[in-house]
């Protein structure tokens, strides 16, 4: 299992943390968040709006970037401080 | 010094506590961003999100460039986190160097920075609704003078 984590926007629309199966085989995490868009349509809509940027404990990463057991994978919409 | 806060900050304070801390800087910079109302839109307060092991030590990463740029004798930058009441701080930054140039540079970059490139997310919360907000163009503007 790894943990999906959404920040800003993506988590009001799908809470703080989702839970997801890896599988038997590796899985980019493009893969994975694109099973879940399966599951969940209006992440998919969500998506398609804004430009991601991914982290893989803690750590940036491309969507390539393959996941792993326990991994902590973050969904950060663009960024807003200030 | 960055410090996350979901408490209220204290511009003031923190001003009196960093210029305590100098020895040699002959330049000061502070920046106090607050929430604005809003007017029209009646914006009662902001919800601001960060990621916990990401946000802050992206920060610290801007602070070792802003370093690497200019002769900084220290950095300050205080940021709320959670909820903020309209009027309120959201975030402090000071830097301080032996001449004002730099002390000056330093502290813009570093709030051009904050607001389009560190990883925290605003919503504004207000009576007609609340709505999660992105930076100005001009703030890319801003960001873009940097580059």
């Amino acid at each position: 299992m790894a943990t999906l984590t959404f920040y800003g926007p993506l988590s009001d629309i799908m809470g703080r943390k989702r839970v997801v199966e890896i599988g038997p085989h590796p899985v980019s995490i493009r893969s994975l968040v694109a099973r879940l868009e399966d599951e969940a349509p209006e992440l998919r809509a969500a998506l398609s709006r804004m430009r991601v940027n991914y982290a893989r404990n803690n750590a940036m990463v491309s969507p390539e970037e393959m996941a792993s057991e326990g991994d902590d994978i973050a969904l950060l919409p663009p960024f807003s401080g200030g | 010094m960055i410090a996350l806060s979901s408490s209220s900050i204290d511009p003031v304070a923190l001003g009196a506590e960093f210029l305590n801390g100098l020895a040699g800087a002959g330049a000061v910079a502070t920046f106090t961003g607050l929430v604005r109302p809003e007017g029209g839109k009646q914006v009662e307060a902001l919800f601001i999100d960060h990621a916990a092991g990401i946000t802050e030590p992206a920060i610290e990463g801007a602070v070792a460039e802003a370093k690497r740029r200019w002769p900084l004798i220290a950095v300050s930058i205080a940021h709320r986190i959670g909820r903020v009441p309209a009027g309120e701080p959201v975030v402090f930054v000071a830097t301080a160097a032996e001449h004002r140039r730099a002390a000056f540079e330093a502290c813009d970059f570093l709030m051009d920075y904050l607001k389009t490139d560190a990883p925290f997310w605003k919503k504004q919360i207000s009576r007609s609704g609340d709505e999660w907000i992105e930076p100005r163009a001009e703030d890319y503007t801003d960001s873009g003078r940097w580059r």
